[in-house]
């Protein structure tokens, strides 16, 4: 959508026009529902986070000021939707990341198959995709899927969480690192053959 | 593939992917990263992994499913009529919900 489309349809919705909230919804909730799923690896958890949100959107859009995306203020309120939801969970869960050393990879690189999804089924990939985020605490998973689900750039996850780029940087690497070294079991190519 | 060292270059590598995999990609460091994963085994199968790692990430969420959409129309349209767009019960904080939660700048 083009920002100056976009802006006309704010401020129709801004004054309570249905029609104009309608097409935010089928702009932008595709978007929410998707990142909260990455989040918390839950349908019903995301259906939920995705109404919350859009809940916070009726009640505050008068207050956006279209000096930001729409797309950027959306993302702030959800993250810190899923951040509450995720506070909820079990801290003793999380794997530390504090120190480097948690995150190096192991001793033998080992390649992964060439198509990691023909061999592992797709319900235990989800499976394992959802234990490996349900691992990270709610600041790394957040950093992780606004930078590689959703394609943010650094400034920007940095603006929406308020991290420094420095913190967005240093979570992100810690999150790949751990995501990638949590699946490696399983898709490496010689641990099949 | 044998096993190796860790030796500097490549834990530099490793941490370069990790921190800037996908941006800033005509960086000078950036060159110096790509020509060295292009020469390095090791390194070419950490990068080619964490790839992977992430195509896996995108390519397994669901739709947002129709019956979800409905929901939350009507949910919208019953909180319109609610509230009247009442606003003298909002908050002026322009970007958070009722209750803050990012820990924001705490720790690097």
């Amino acid at each position: 959508m083009e920002r100056a489309e976009e802006f006309a349809l704010i401020e129709k919705a801004k004054s309570g026009d249905k029609q104009a909230i309608e097409k935010l919804v089928e702009e932008f909730a595709p978007m929410v529902f998707r990142f909260s799923f990455n989040v918390c690896r839950d349908q019903e958890k995301a259906e939920h986070t995705t109404q919350e949100t859009f809940l916070s959107v009726l009640k505050k859009l008068h207050q956006f000021d279209n000096r930001s995306k729409f797309s950027t203020w959306l993302y702030t309120i959800v993250s810190n939707h899923c951040f509450m939801l995720a506070r909820k969970e079990k801290a003793s869960r999380f794997v530390s990341l504090d120190e480097e050393d948690s995150v190096m990879p192991e001793k033998t690189i080992t390649p992964w198959e060439e198509s990691p999804l023909s061999r592992v089924e797709q319900g235990e990939i989800r499976r394992l995709l959802d234990e490996g985020i349900e691992r990270l605490s709610p600041d790394y998973r957040i950093v992780f899927v606004l930078r590689d689900i959703e394609g943010l750039s650094t400034n920007e996850i940095s603006k929406i969480t308020n991290l420094s780029v420095p913190a967005v940087k240093s979570r992100l690497h810690r999150a790949r690192a751990f995501l990638r070294n949590f699946l490696t079991p399983y898709f490496a190519e010689d641990l099949h053959d | 593939m044998t096993e190796h060292d860790h030796d500097l270059s490549c834990v530099e590598v490793w941490r370069y992917i990790c921190r800037h995999h996908g941006e800033d990609e005509n960086s000078k460091e950036c060159q110096a990263v790509k020509q060295h994963i292009a020469e390095c085994p090791h390194c070419s199968a950490y990068c080619d992994s964490m790839e992977k790692m992430i195509d896996l990430f995108r390519s397994n969420s669901p739709p947002f499913p129709e019956r979800a959409k409905k929901n939350l129309v009507d949910l919208l349209h019953e909180a319109l009529v609610s509230t009247g767009r009442n606003r003298s019960d909002e908050t002026d904080n322009p970007t958070t919900p009722e209750s803050p939660g990012f820990p924001g700048n705490a720790t690097t």
